[in-house]
C-alpha cells in the first residue's frame, strides 16, 4: 500500500503540500471511492458475514468469485460483462438486484468499469467484516509488544545519545556542538515553563555552568521542573489534546453556552502535572474519575472528567458528542483514530465498525447530572463573598419555580398518555427538532421518550407491556383474527404472571387494531393515574400501591425509568412545558447561571458524567445512521489490543475497565504514545511524526528502538513523566547547538535524525507571557475561573485566557492557537505578514514595550554611567539576556540622535525580533 | 562547528537596505527562494480552470424560491386551499397554499423569469444560471449553514473558502486570502461558518464588519496609531538589521527568513489594505451604480478585493438570518430592495472589468421556504398567517461568471414548488462544481488530518457539468 504525502503540522513552518494528486493505485482509488460503498450500502447487508442470502457474499473478492446458489460466480473475470453482479444490477434477467430497486446509472457504470478492470480489490481489507487483529498489527511498530531493547553500544552516558548517534552514523553524521549556556537557559526555560529566564537567572547559571556544566544544567532542570509554572506550560499542551474550552460552541437560544467550571478541569491537568501524578492514574482519573480512588486519599477526582464532557455539545446531537469522546480518549491515549469506524470499518487499521459501538457503548451508558457537584466537601459556598443565606435564597428561589411549573407539566403528559401510545404507533412526521409547544400540544420529544422507554421493556417479559409487543408485531391484516391466540400463548409462556388489569381490559374489549390497545392501555394507565393523584392528595407521604399490580402500572408513569423521569433541564430542553412556561424557567436558569458564574464561582464544581444506572448493551449503526439499527455488540477496547485487553466490560458502562485496559503494561501504544509526545515538545516533532495516529498509515518512527526504550523506561518508573524530562534534558542530543551544517543538511534536510537541536518560533502563550515578563508585569497568580484576554489590565498567563468555541480571540487563530472544536494533535506553524501586524501595531504589544523601557530606564537610573549606553545595556540584558553588540549600539544611538526611534520603540523591536520568540 | 558569523556593519546594511525604503533593498539581501514560502503563495490548480477567485453571496436565513426564482402559477389556483398533494415535513406545521404576492417577468434574450423584487437582476439573466432543484439535508437553520459553508451539517470541518484558499493561495500578499464580509454583527452559527478547522489557522475567513468604513474598524492592527511612517520604518529597519544578524550567526533557516518578510509584507499591507477598503476611492458613478446600502458597500467592496486578487470572498446579507421570514414574507420585498441594485451592480460592474469570467458568483440562501402557508405557533411567529416555513426539499441558488453558462436555468421543483424534482441537486454538487470550475476534481483534493483524507464534499458530490460552459 502507497503511502501518500502527509502534511506534516508538526514541522516548524506550514509548508503548503498540495495534496489532489492520489498516487494510489487508479484502481484500488476507483474501488474505494465508489465501489466499495456501493457493495457496502447496497449489497453486504444481505449478502455479507450476518447473512448469506443464495450463499452469497460480496464482501471479498475471494467470495464474489465463489458466488452463490442462484447464478454461480457473481464476478466473472473471464467474461466481465457477463458477470450475474452486473446483470442483476442492470436488470438484465430474472435476477433484478438490489431489491429496494434499482442503483443510480452511475453506480451501475461504476461496478461495470469496476469488473472489467479486472475486479481489482486491495489484499488486507474487506468491507464491513471483522479483520482478525492479529495479522498486520501485532507486527505493526506500534503493535508489537513493548520491550526494553538493548543500548547501543558507545560512550555516551545518555542511553537517549546512543540511540541517537547510532542513527547518526549510520549516515555519516555527528551531533553539533553544545549549545552555550545562555541558549540553554533560554531553551530549558522556555521548554519546561514557557518563560523567558530573567537576566539575572541567566547571568548566575552562566557562570555556574562555565565551572561545573553538567552538574550547573541538572541543577537548573531540577529548579524549573520544580517551578509551578512548568505544570502551566505542560497543562496547556495536554488542553489542547482534550480540546479544551469555556464554552459549549454554538448553542440554540434558550441554552445557556458556558461550562461555567470548566476551569476546575485545567486546574486539575495543572495540579497533576506539577504534582508529576503517574501518567497511567493520569490516565485513568480522565476516564473514570468519579470511580477511582486518588493516589494519596481525599476525594475521588472528579474534575479530572472534563476530560470527556469539555467538548462541543452539537445542538444536542448525543450521537456526535459521543463521537467526539470516543476520538478524544482513542486519538489522545492510544493514537487511535477509532472515529473513522463510525460509518464502515476502518480504512486501514484492524479497527472494524463493531469496535467502534463497543466503545459507543461506554459512553452511551452515562449520564451528566443536571446539577453538577461540588469539589469542597461543603455544599454552601465557602468563602463567598456574599452571605450564604443569599445562595440558599437564590437556590429555593429557583426550585420553587421549577415545582411551579415541572409537576403539572408532568400530570398533564400522564393524563394524555393515551394519544402519546397513539403517537408511538405512528411514527414520526416531523423533523424531531425540539421547538416551543403550544398547550394541549403534542410533544414529539416526548413520543420519544415513550419510544425509547417502551423499547426498554422489550428486553425482558416486561408483566404490563409484554401484550404490547407481542400484539404488535402481528401484521395488520392478521391483528384482529390472531389477537386473542397471541395473547393467550403468551400468558401461558410467560415465566411470570403478566399485569391482569392490562389483560382483562383487553378481554372486555377485543382489540382490532393497535389503535385499540393503545387506547386499553390509556385507558388503564390514565386511572392509575387518578388513583395515585387522589391517594397523594390523602397522603402526602404517599410511597406506592401495596397492591402489585397497581404499583406496575404506577411504576410505568412514575418510576426512576419512566418516561416521565426528567429533569428540569432535560424538559426544557426538550419543550415539554407549554411555551410561557418554558420561556419563564429557561430564564430562572440562565439568571441563576449567571448570578452563579458571577459571585466568582466561589464554590468549584466538576464537570462530570456518572455511569447510568441501567446499562443498555449498543448495537452497531449501519453506515453510522441510529435509525438504521444493526448487531447489538457488547461493550469493550478496540480488538486490536488482544483478547485479554478487549474483553467485555462487565461493570457499569465500562469506563472504569477502559482505562485499565488502556493503562495496561501488556498495551503497548499507550505508553509509546505518550513519551512520542514529549519528545514532540523538546524537539519541534515527535519521533512518529503522526503524534495521534500510529496506525498502519502513519510515517515509521526515525528512531523505533529509542521510542521503544523511552517507553518500557516509563513504565518501569512508575509513568513518571518529569523523570523522563530530566532523562531528554541530561541528552547531549537535547544540549546541542541549533546552528545550520550545509553538509549534514544535505543528507538529513529535515533534521529528522537530530544532528542538531530543532529551533522554532515560540507559540501564542509564550508570546504574549513573555513580553509581560520581560515588561515586567507578568501576573504569576495561578488556577480559577477564566478571564478574558483582552480584558484590561489582565496580565495573568494566557493559559487563564476564557476561550469561547464558537468566537475565538482572531489573534489566537492567527498565532495557529488551535480550533478547539477536536482534539488537536500538535499545532501548525506558520508565518504570516497580519501576525507581524499584530506583533507592530497592536496596544498590547505597545504597552509592553513602554513598560520594558520605563523598567530597564528605572535600573539606570540607579546606576551612575553613560545614559544611552546604560539604557541600551539594560534593555537587551532584560529582553535577550545579553549587552548588545557595538553596532547595535551604534545603531540605536543613530536612531536616538535623528529623533526617528525612541527607547518604547526600541524595546518593541526586542520584544518582535527573531532572538526573544524563537526557541534557539 | 561554529559557522563564523558574518555581521554587516551599519552602513553595509544601509546601503543594502536604503533607510526608509527598506523593502527595496530586501530583494538582495533575502533570497526568496530559500525562504520557507508563505502559506498564502498562489499555487497553480491542478487542472484546467476557468474560475481563479469566488464571490459568494449568502442570503442567510432561507430566501423563499417561490417568490424570487422560481414562479410557481399553481399556488394562484389553489390560493387559500390545501394543495392536491401533501404538505411535507418541515421545521413547523404549515397550511393551505400560499401563492406569492410578488409579479414575475422574463428578462434577457434568455427570459429567464425574476420577481419583481429582484428586478434589477434581472437585468443580468443572460449571464445568470438559476438552479431551481437544490435541495438539502434538514430544514434547520444552524445545519444547513454548516452544510453549505463548510460542506458537513454537525461535525467541524474547513469551510469552503478555506478550502479554496489552502489549494490556490492568493493572489494578493498583502490582504486575507479569504474574506467574510458581514455587516451587523455574525450571522447564525457565528464564525463556524468560515472557519478553517484542521486547516491552518491562515487559511480562516477573515470576518469583516462592513456596517463600519473606517479602515482600523474594518482590519485588525492595521494602523499603529502612535508612530509616523518614517519612525515605523526606522523601527522595521533596526529590527530588519537584528534578524538579519541573527540569521547569519545561525546559517540558514527558511523561517527566520519567512518571518524576516513577513515584516515587510506587513509594513506593505498598512498602505495595501488601507486602499482595498476605502470605497470612497471609488469614482462617483460606480458609488452611484452599486447604490447606498449597507449591502451596496459590502458588494463594491467585495469587487475591490477579487479585483485585487482576494480568493474567496463571502458577501453575508447581514448578521443573524435575516431572510427567515416565518411571519410575513413581505419582508422579502424589503431585504431584496436592499441588495438587488448592488447585485446587478456587481456583475455589470465585474463584466466592464473584465473579471466576470473568471470570477464566479454563487448567490442563495441554505435553503428555501414552503408553498404553503406557515399555521400560527405560540412564540415563533405573530400568528398572522402571512409567513413561510423553511424548505430544504427544493429550492433554488443562481451562479454567474467563472465559466458558468449564463441564460440558464437546469433543474425544476414539482408543480407546487415543494420539492427538486428534475436534476436535483445537493448542495454537495454545488461544492464539487465549484472546486471543478477552480480546476480541482473535488474527490481529488484532500487533507489528511486523523489518519483520512478529508474533502469538502466527503463522500459525496457530483459535478453538474451542464450548467457549466465548457461541458
Amino acid at each position: 500500500m502507497c503511502c501518500r504525502r502527509v502534511p506534516l503540522l508538526l514541522f516548524l513552518l506550514f509548508a503548503p503540500t498540495p495534496d489532489w494528486s492520489f498516487s494510489q493505485d487508479p484502481a484500488l482509488a476507483h474501488f474505494e471511492r465508489r465501489v466499495r460503498p456501493i457493495l457496502l450500502e447496497n449489497c453486504v447487508a444481505c449478502h455479507g458475514p450476518r447473512k448469506q442470502e443464495s450463499g452469497l457474499r460480496l464482501d471479498s473478492l475471494e467470495h464474489a468469485l465463489a458466488g452463490g446458489s442462484l447464478a454461480g460466480p457473481a464476478v466473472r473475470l473471464d467474461n466481465p460483462d457477463d458477470s450475474p453482479l452486473l446483470l442483476a444490477v442492470r436488470h438484465q434477467g430474472d435476477l433484478k438486484m438490489p431489491p429496494s430497486g434499482r442503483l443510480a446509472a452511475s453506480a451501475i457504470l461504476d461496478l461495470q468499469k469496476w469488473v472489467r478492470a479486472g475486479a481489482p480489490w486491495p489484499a488486507t481489507v474487506s468491507p464491513a467484516t471483522r479483520v482478525d487483529p492479529t495479522t498486520g498489527w501485532t507486527a505493526h511498530w506500534a503493535g508489537v509488544p513493548l520491550s526494553r531493547p538493548a543500548l547501543p553500544t558507545g560512550d555516551e552516558k545518555s542511553p537517549i545519545d546512543r540511540f541517537i548517534r547510532s542513527e547518526l552514523r549510520a549516515r555519516t553524521l555527528h551531533f553539533s556542538a553544545p549549545a552555550d549556556a545562555r541558549t540553554l537557559i533560554r531553551r530549558v526555560h522556555y521548554v519546561l515553563t514557557g518563560l523567558p529566564p530573567e537576566a539575572n537567572d541567566i547571568h548566575r547559571f552562566q557562570q555556574d555552568f562555565h565551572s561545573h556544566p553538567d552538574q550547573a544544567l541538572d541543577r537548573l532542570v531540577d529548579h524549573v521542573l520544580a517551578s509551578p509554572q512548568y505544570g502551566e506550560r505542560w497543562a496547556r499542551h495536554w488542553l489542547d489534546l482534550a480540546r479544551y474550552a469555556d464554552t459549549k460552541g454554538y448553542v440554540r437560544l434558550q441554552e445557556q453556552p458556558n461550562y461555567y467550571y470548566a476551569y476546575t478541569y485545567r486546574d486539575y491537568v495543572i495540579k497533576s502535572w506539577n504534582a508529576d501524578l503517574p501518567y497511567d492514574q493520569f490516565v485513568r482519573e480522565q476516564v473514570a474519575g468519579d470511580q477511582v480512588v486518588p493516589q494519596h486519599g481525599g476525594q475521588r477526582p472528579l474534575a479530572a472528567l472534563g476530560f470527556l464532557t469539555l467538548g462541543r455539545r452539537f445542538t444536542g446531537n448525543q450521537h456526535d458528542v459521543i463521537d467526539d469522546r470516543i476520538d478524544v480518549v482513542t486519538r489522545t491515549f492510544l493514537g487511535l483514530t477509532v472515529s473513522c469506524a463510525r460509518c464502515h470499518d476502518h480504512k486501514f487499521d484492524p479497527i472494524p465498525t463493531a469496535d467502534y459501538y463497543a466503545l459507543y457503548g461506554v459512553f452511551s451508558n452515562t449520564v451528566e447530572p443536571s446539577d453538577l457537584p461540588y469539589l469542597t466537601p461543603h455544599a454552601e459556598p465557602v468563602g463567598f463573598p456574599g452571605d450564604p443565606e443569599i445562595f440558599r435564597q437564590k437556590r429555593t428561589a429557583l426550585d420553587k419555580q421549577i415545582q411551579q411549573y415541572l409537576p403539572p407539566t408532568l400530570d398533564m403528559l400522564r393524563a394524555d398518555t393515551t394519544r402519546y401510545l397513539r403517537a408511538v404507533l405512528t411514527g414520526r412526521k416531523t423533523f424531531l427538532v425540539p421547538l416551543p409547544a403550544a398547550q394541549g400540544e403534542l410533544r414529539q420529544t416526548f413520543v420519544e421518550r415513550w419510544v425509547e422507554y417502551l423499547e426498554g421493556t422489550k428486553r425482558s417479559i416486561h408483566p404490563v407491556f409484554a401484550p404490547w409487543h407481542a400484539l404488535r408485531s402481528l401484521p395488520a391484516d392478521a391483528f384482529a383474527r390472531e389477537a386473542a391466540r397471541t395473547l393467550k400463548r403468551l400468558s401461558a409462556a410467560a415465566p411470570q404472571p403478566l399485569n391482569t388489569f392490562i389483560l382483562d381490559r383487553l378481554a372486555a374489549s377485543p382489540p382490532q387494531s393497535m389503535g385499540d390497545v393503545a387506547k386499553s392501555y390509556g385507558q388503564v394507565l390514565t386511572n392509575i393515574y387518578r388513583e395515585t393523584r387522589a391517594a397523594m392528595q390523602n397522603d402526602t407521604e404517599f410511597a406506592g400501591f401495596s397492591n402489585r399490580e397497581k404499583e406496575q402500572l404506577r411504576t410505568v408513569l412514575y418510576g426512576s425509568a419512566s418516561p416521565f423521569s426528567v429533569s428540569p433541564r432535560e424538559a426544557l430542553d426538550a419543550y415539554l412545558l407549554d411555551a410561557e412556561w418554558n420561556r419563564a424557567l429557561s430564564q430562572a436558569y440562565l439568571d441563576y447561571d449567571a448570578w452563579l458564574a458571577g459571585t466568582g464561582l466561589a464554590v468549584p464544581r466538576a464537570h462530570v458524567l456518572y455511569d447510568s444506572p441501567r446499562v443498555h448493551e449498543p448495537h452497531i449503526f449501519i453506515r453510522g445512521n441510529p435509525e438504521r439499527v444493526g448487531e447489538p455488540v457488547s461493550r469493550a477496547a478496540p480488538r486490536l489490543l488482544g483478547p485479554e485487553l478487549a474483553a467485555p466490560f462487565r461493570r457499569g458502562s465500562g469506563r472504569r475497565e477502559l482505562a485499565e485496559a488502556i493503562v495496561h503494561p501488556d498495551n503497548p501504544l499507550t505508553a509509546r504514545v505518550i513519551v512520542n509526545r514529549i519528545w514532540a515538545h523538546h524537539f519541534g516533532h515527535g519521533l512518529v511524526a503522526t503524534v495521534s495516529n500510529f496506525g498502519l498509515r502513519a510515517t515509521p518512527p526515525s528512531h523505533p528502538r529509542l521510542l521503544d526504550y523511552l517507553a518500557s523506561d516509563l513504565i518501569e518508573h512508575g509513568w513518571s513523566i518529569k523523570r523522563l524530562h530530566r532523562l531528554i534534558l541530561s541528552s547531549r542530543t537535547w544540549q546541542q547547538t541549533s546552528r545550520d551544517r550545509p553538509a549534514a543538511r544535505r543528507i538529513d534536510p529535515d533534521n529528522r535524525l537530530l544532528w542538531r537541536y530543532h529551533r522554532r518560533r515560540v507559540d501564542f502563550e509564550i508570546l504574549r507571557d513573555a513580553m509581560l515578563s520581560a515588561a515586567g508585569r507578568l501576573d504569576l497568580q495561578m488556577l480559577g475561573p477564566a478571564i478574558p484576554l483582552w480584558q484590561s489590565g489582565n496580565a495573568r498567563r494566557t493559559l487563564y485566557a476564557h476561550i469561547d468555541r464558537s468566537q475565538l480571540p482572531t489573534v489566537l487563530r492567527l498565532f495557529d492557537f488551535p480550533s478547539p472544536d477536536t482534539h488537536n494533535p500538535a499545532r501548525s506553524r506558520t508565518t504570516a505578514p497580519q501576525q507581524a501586524l499584530f506583533l507592530m501595531n497592536n496596544v498590547f504589544v505597545k504597552e509592553r514595550a513602554a513598560e520594558l523601557a520605563q523598567r530597564a530606564r528605572e535600573a539606570v537610573a540607579r546606576g551612575n554611567v553613560d545614559a544611552t549606553v546604560a539604557m541600551a545595556t539594560t534593555l537587551y540584558q532584560i529582553a535577550l539576556g545579553r549587552p548588545p553588540t557595538t553596532a547595535e549600539l551604534e545603531r540605536c544611538s543613530e536612531g536616538l540622535a535623528t529623533g526617528v526611534l525612541d527607547w518604547p520603540q526600541i524595546a518593541q523591536m526586542l520584544l518582535i525580533s527573531n532572538e526573544f520568540l524563537f526557541i534557539d | 562547528m561554529v559557522i563564523k558569523p558574518t555581521p554587516w556593519n551599519r552602513r553595509q546594511l544601509l546601503n543594502r537596505c536604503g533607510m526608509g525604503m527598506g523593502a527595496l533593498g530586501l530583494a538582495p539581501l533575502l533570497n526568496p527562494a530559500t525562504a520557507a514560502p508563505s502559506p498564502l503563495a498562489p499555487k497553480p490548480p491542478p487542472r484546467r480552470a476557468t474560475a481563479k477567485q469566488v464571490i459568494h453571496i449568502f442570503l442567510n436565513g432561507g430566501p423563499s424560491h417561490v417568490d424570487t426564482f422560481d414562479p410557481k402559477p399553481l399556488l394562484q389556483t389553489y390560493q387559500g386551499r390545501p394543495l392536491p398533494v401533501d404538505n411535507l415535513p418541515t421545521e413547523r406545521a404549515t397550511g393551505n397554499a400560499f401563492p406569492s404576492p410578488y409579479r414575475f417577468a422574463r428578462y434577457g434574450e434568455s427570459g429567464l423569469p425574476f420577481s419583481e423584487i429582484f428586478a434589477r437582476t434581472g437585468e443580468c439573466a443572460d449571464d445568470i444560471c438559476v438552479v431551481r432543484s437544490m435541495y438539502a439535508d434538514v430544514p434547520n437553520h444552524e445545519p444547513s449553514f454548516l452544510l453549505w459553508n463548510c460542506g458537513e451539517a454537525r461535525l467541524p470541518r474547513p469551510s469552503m473558502g478555506s478550502w479554496v484558499t489552502y489549494g490556490l493561495g492568493s493572489e494578493n500578499q498583502n490582504l486575507p486570502g479569504f474574506v467574510a464580509l458581514c455587516p451587523h454583527g455574525l450571522p447564525t452559527q457565528g464564525a463556524e461558518n468560515w472557519r478553517s478547522a484542521f486547516l491552518p489557522g491562515i487559511y480562516q475567513g477573515a470576518h469583516i464588519d462592513t456596517q463600519f468604513s473606517a479602515i482600523d474598524k474594518l482590519i485588525e492592527n492595521i494602523r499603529n496609531g502612535t508612530l509616523t511612517r518614517p519612525q515605523q520604518r526606522a523601527q522595521l529597519d533596526l529590527l530588519l538589521a537584528a534578524n538579519r544578524f541573527h540569521l547569519a550567526e545561525r546559517g540558514h533557516d527558511p523561517n527566520l527568513e519567512a518571518r524576516i518578510q513577513s515584516f515587510e509584507l506587513a509594513y506593505r499591507m498598512q498602505t495595501e489594505a488601507a486602499e482595498a477598503f476605502d470605497i470612497e476611492r471609488e469614482p462617483q458613478y460606480i458609488r452611484d451604480m452599486y447604490g447606498e446600502t449597507v449591502q451596496a458597500r459590502t458588494l463594491l467592496l467585495a469587487r475591490r478585493l477579487v479585483e485585487r486578487g482576494v480568493r474567496f470572498v463571502q458577501v453575508w446579507y447581514s448578521g443573524g438570518q435575516p431572510w427567515d421570514n416565518h411571519d410575513n414574507i413581505q419582508i422579502h420585498g424589503q431585504l431584496a430592495s436592499q441588495i438587488d441594485q448592488p447585485i446587478s451592480a456587481l456583475l455589470k460592474d465585474l463584466k466592464q472589468r473584465g473579471l466576470l469570467d473568471e470570477t464566479l458568483i454563487l448567490c442563495g440562501g441554505e435553503f428555501g421556504r414552503t408553498p404553503t402557508v406557515e399555521l400560527p405557533r405560540p412564540l415563533l411567529n405573530s400568528g398572522k398567517q402571512l409567513g413561510r416555513d423553511h424548505n430544504h426539499h427544493g429550492f433554488s441558488v443562481w451562479l454567474a461568471g467563472g465559466g458558468i453558462r449564463g441564460g440558464h436555468v437546469h433543474g425544476a421543483t414539482d408543480e407546487t414548488g415543494w420539492q427538486a424534482v428534475e436534476d436535483r441537486v445537493h448542495v454537495h454538487d454545488i461544492h464539487a462544481t465549484m472546486l471543478h470550475l477552480l480546476g480541482f476534481d473535488h474527490e481529488a483534493f484532500t487533507y489528511r488530518y486523523a489518519g483520512r483524507d478529508f474533502r469538502l464534499t466527503d463522500v459525496h458530490g457530483q459535478v453538474v457539468h451542464s450548467i457549466c460552459r465548457s461541458a
